[in-house]
């Protein structure tokens, strides 16, 4: 049960994948006979076949009973960013694409479809369902409707030959700006296994996506049944974060005291002086880094605080405080580094900047307030983000 | 207007049932015969209904086993740069962290080759499982390179990791996130209460800081059943 701690296990692991690597063992190449790698590795043949097995379950190696392991082909990437066509993507990969159009016809678009593209029911619709093939091998069914007033005519293409978004936006001049993609994990049904080349119950991915035009109109709603043998997904994300958010959680982090746990409430007014120290050793680290710190506090700790906000701060937000104290907190702390605070109050946030003190005003409004909080108070996701808040100041400053 | 032909009408109420959680992920669905003779009305009908229910992925039929239900109901973001444990919170469900293994441990093969270092070099390593309510959800192992002093004193049932690396002013910039489809191993599947061979999402992330660096690489496995894993691009 326990196998993060089963060091035989890990190791097993590492020594086959290190096995296949040293040997330039390619897909569809096989390894040795279990006893023979149990061998070769020096390591006991039950552990070894475990380790087989857990590699098996992650799509590395597959057996053949009878014949033994193989090493599995690598997976290609669905680059869930790039929203280039199919066979755009895999050109440029070095990858020959492929597509085999099951069926291509006009039809009425009925309720399922209708719903999917905003549209009426009988309305009509194209219905495309391809193979879409990598090397020769099925990767997924693909089945794209698009609502036939949008692109009449579009039954004189030739689907095998020419990719979907290269005629729309050649022929129809649409341009898709927006993608909206739904996975979900099913199994193969016998017709799916039949045409993706794989077994009936293999597990696929079924993805589903609205595209949108800039004008936000629907074009394209597209499922497919994608084999989870042949692909995986691939999704870059990133973020400029160099402000370091100190609230008191981070702030009872950075004291690294194990008796600042959950049921004390991270009450950073009773940490010990000793503590305190840490605190400037590493506050002063992040500095160095050139990484930027804003603090985000409430009123019981400002007396508290004050000093290491004089220190390092470069940013202040002070949440629901009274406005008199807030505003004498916040002219002390723009006499030194900081450059922005945020005063947060229930109905409000009132900005405040070195570079323009008679904004200090509470209760001005600096900038537009209703976009401000549509974007940062109730916008995506349902949390706050003081991040963003204070990147919007200062861009808007 | 036209009244509704029947199979739609049924559609419509299957549809409004399963969405509304009359049944739970999993179920199996009423058989053709069992709902012929609760509607009185014939199995062709009966079965173009549940054809559209397995079109949009509400039901799944198995061959020889017969129709679950497969509705998913925690959507995962794929858009943000974010915890496991923030992406859940932006969705209204906060998790519990359980950690079951924190320590140093020697890199070996395949963690060196992701982390560029080597094999015999210390990563922690931390694996952690998140529940929501009773039920673990997520079962994640993450190797951290052995550059955050005293790591091991903070507790991870508490604590997520970006914000303990932050407070180091090493900040999660870029993740290359790979997603599989996996039929979950054994122990995965005891940790996550689930049978041997059940579907799961593999997710792995490897993290740079602001430098480029790579610091983090975690591997988590999500049984997929409640999941479904979505984006917005522009």
């Amino acid at each position: 049960m326990a196998r993060h701690n089963n060091l035989c296990f890990e190791k097993a692991l590492d020594a086959i994948e290190e096995y296949i690597d040293v040997h330039g063992l390619k897909e569809n190449d096989a390894l040795p006979a279990e006893r023979r790698l149990a061998e070769e590795l020096m390591m006991s043949r039950g552990t070894v076949r475990e380790a087989l097995k857990a590699l098996e379950c992650e799509g590395k190696i597959y057996k053949i009973h009878g014949k033994g392991n193989f090493v599995e082909a690598e997976r290609h990437s669905v680059d869930i960013n790039d929203m280039q066509s199919f066979s755009a993507a895999e050109k440029r990969e070095g990858n020959i694409p492929s597509s085999k159009v099951i069926f291509f016809q006009m039809m009425k678009a009925g309720e399922m479809i209708a719903e999917k593209l905003n549209i009426s029911s009988e309305d009509k619709v194209y219905s495309l369902c391809r193979i879409r093939k990598i090397n020769g091998k099925p990767v997924m069914i693909e089945t794209a409707y698009l609502p036939a007033v949008i692109v009449p005519g579009l039954e004189r293409y030739e689907f095998e030959e020419e990719s979907l978004y290269h005629i729309l936006e050649r022929d129809y001049k649409i341009e898709i700006m927006n993608q909206e993609l739904n996975i979900q994990l099913s199994r193969a049904s016998d017709q799916e296994a039949a045409r993706l080349e794989i077994e009936p119950g293999d597990l696929v991915y079924v993805e589903k996506a609205a595209a949108r035009t800039v004008d936000n109109r629907i074009v394209e709603y597209t499922k497919s049944i994608i084999s989870s043998k042949r692909a995986k997904y691939r999704i870059r994300l990133s973020r400029r974060e160099d402000i370091l958010m100190l609230d008191e959680l981070k702030l009872s982090i950075l004291c690294n005291e194990e008796k600042l746990k959950r049921q004390e409430g991270y009450a950073i007014d009773s940490i010990e002086a000793m503590y305190w120290e840490h605190v400037d050793q590493a506050l002063a680290q992040v500095k160095r880094n050139n990484s930027k710190i804003c603090f985000y506090l409430v009123d019981d700790v400002m007396e508290l605080m004050m000093r290491y906000i004089s220190n390092y701060a470069d940013f202040l937000i002070l949440n629901r405080m009274e406005r008199e104290k807030a505003k004498m907190y916040v002219d002390q702390a723009l006499e030194r580094n900081v450059r922005v605070a945020l005063i947060v109050e229930d109905d409000c946030i009132t900005i405040c900047s070195e570079e323009k003190k008679e904004q200090i005003c509470i209760g001005t409004k600096v900038i537009d307030m209703e976009e401000f909080q549509k974007k940062f108070l109730f916008g995506i996701g349902r949390e706050w983000e003081p991040i963003k808040c204070v990147r919007y100041a200062l861009n808007h400053l | 207007m036209a009244k509704k032909a029947l199979y739609l009408q049924l559609w419509e109420k299957f549809r409004m049932q399963i969405l509304a959680g009359e049944y739970q992920y999993g179920e199996v669905f009423p058989t053709e015969r069992e709902l012929e003779i609760q509607y009185s009305c014939d199995r062709k009908t009966i079965r173009k209904a549940l054809n559209l229910l397995v079109e949009e992925s509400l039901l799944v039929r198995i061959t020889g086993k017969g129709t679950f239900v497969c509705k998913p109901d925690i959507r995962l973001s794929l858009e943000n740069l974010k915890s496991f444990s923030g992406l859940l919170r932006q969705e209204g469900v906060e998790t519990e962290k359980k950690v079951l293994f924190f320590k140093k441990v020697e890199a070996g093969y395949r963690v060196a080759k992701v982390l560029n270092i080597k094999k015999c070099d210390e990563v922690y390593k931390c694996v952690r499982v998140l529940y929501d309510k009773e039920n673990p959800i997520v079962l994640e192992t993450i190797y951290i390179l052995d550059i955050f002093p005293d790591l091991l004193k903070f507790d991870l049932n508490i604590y997520s990791l970006f914000e303990v690396m932050e407070s180091f002013g090493q900040f999660p910039t870029k993740v290359t996130e790979d997603i599989l489809a996996v039929e979950l191993p054994e122990t995965e599947a005891q940790y996550l209460n689930k049978e041997t061979g059940d579907p799961a999402y593999l997710i792995s992330d490897i993290t740079e800081n602001q430098e480029g660096k790579i610091i983090e690489y975690n591997r988590a496995y999500i049984a997929s059943e409640r999941f479904v894993l979505s984006t917005d691009l522009s």
